[in-house]
């Protein structure tokens, strides 16, 4: 790890239509929306689905570092993850975030462990770790 | 003490190879840190060399509240973290916490650097501390 603090840049362009463009200058552009939920359009990536995204991706790699230095192998570590948006004190905000990981290991881990290394990256995760929201993690263990 | 000595002296210690000796010092390093503070961590971390502070400091976080566990748990998560049996965790940790001690310039566990992690933690994990610098 490059030493801290770390900065990171989005532009973003749009007009007066649904569509917005991000982007960086090594990345590929992205289209983004209103999620249909705010009358958007529903087929681009909205903040609201964005935002899951970099809680589930940064969980990945959390995972896989954390897995690394533990010396843990895995076949695969999939995720789906929910959040709910909802009134909270008055104000629209995601009041929950559901991870779901399904780790898959090969016959003979420990399952134990590799529970351990699950919790520990969701507390290791610095985009959870960046939100007031409540991220709850309901892992699965499938050997072999 | 260079990363290679450290990791060799566990192994030693604890008789296994040196790569699983790697995995042992990552549980310890990791679970003790979490019951110190970020200052405490942050200070024990300068007097590592380079890649002992990356496996000491990695996934830590400056804002992070102390795990106040005491001496059960502390051994329980440490063997789910590097899949021992309960049962040889402790020995585990004291060959870590032994060479720790002696990274840190204090063979006794009560100098310097050493005595302000062993000051932050509760009696029972104290004991195991100090009970280390008998492995000698």
């Amino acid at each position: 790890m490059k030493p801290l603090p770390h900065i990171y840049r989005v532009h973003l362009a749009g007009g007066a239509g649904s569509y917005a463009v991000l982007s960086d200058s090594r990345l590929p552009e992205l289209q983004t929306a209103p999620p249909m939920d705010f009358d958007g359009p529903g087929d681009a990536w909205s903040p609201e689905h964005l935002l899951l995204a970099a809680v589930e991706s940064c969980y990945l790699f959390t995972f896989q570092a954390i897995a690394h230095a533990s010396k843990l192998t895995f076949d695969s570590l999939k995720l789906s993850g929910e959040g709910i948006v909802d009134l909270k004190e008055g104000i629209i905000c995601f009041s929950a975030i559901v991870l779901r990981p399904t780790l898959r290991l090969a016959a003979g881990n420990d399952k134990d462990r590799a529970m351990r290394i699950l919790e520990k990256s969701e507390r290791a995760c610095l985009v959870s770790a960046s939100l007031s929201t409540p991220v709850r993690l309901e892992p699965e263990i499938i050997i072999g | 003490m260079n990363e290679r000595s450290f990791v060799r002296q566990v192994a030693e210690r604890v008789d296994c190879e040196e790569h699983r000796a790697e995995t042992l010092i990552f549980a310890v390093f990791q679970e003790l840190r979490d019951r110190i503070t970020p200052k405490e961590a942050s200070d024990v971390a300068a007097q590592l060399p380079t890649s002992l502070k990356m496996l000491w400091m990695s996934f830590d976080r400056p804002d992070r509240k102390v795990r106040r566990i005491h001496e059960g748990q502390f051994l329980r998560e440490v063997a789910r973290m590097a899949g021992l049996e309960d049962e040889n965790a402790a020995e585990t940790v004291g060959a870590v916490f032994t060479v720790l001690q002696v990274a840190l310039g204090s063979p006794t566990g009560t100098q310097g650097e050493a005595w302000h992690v062993m000051s932050q933690l509760p009696a029972d994990l104290k004991k195991l501390w100090l009970s280390a610098r008998e492995m000698v």
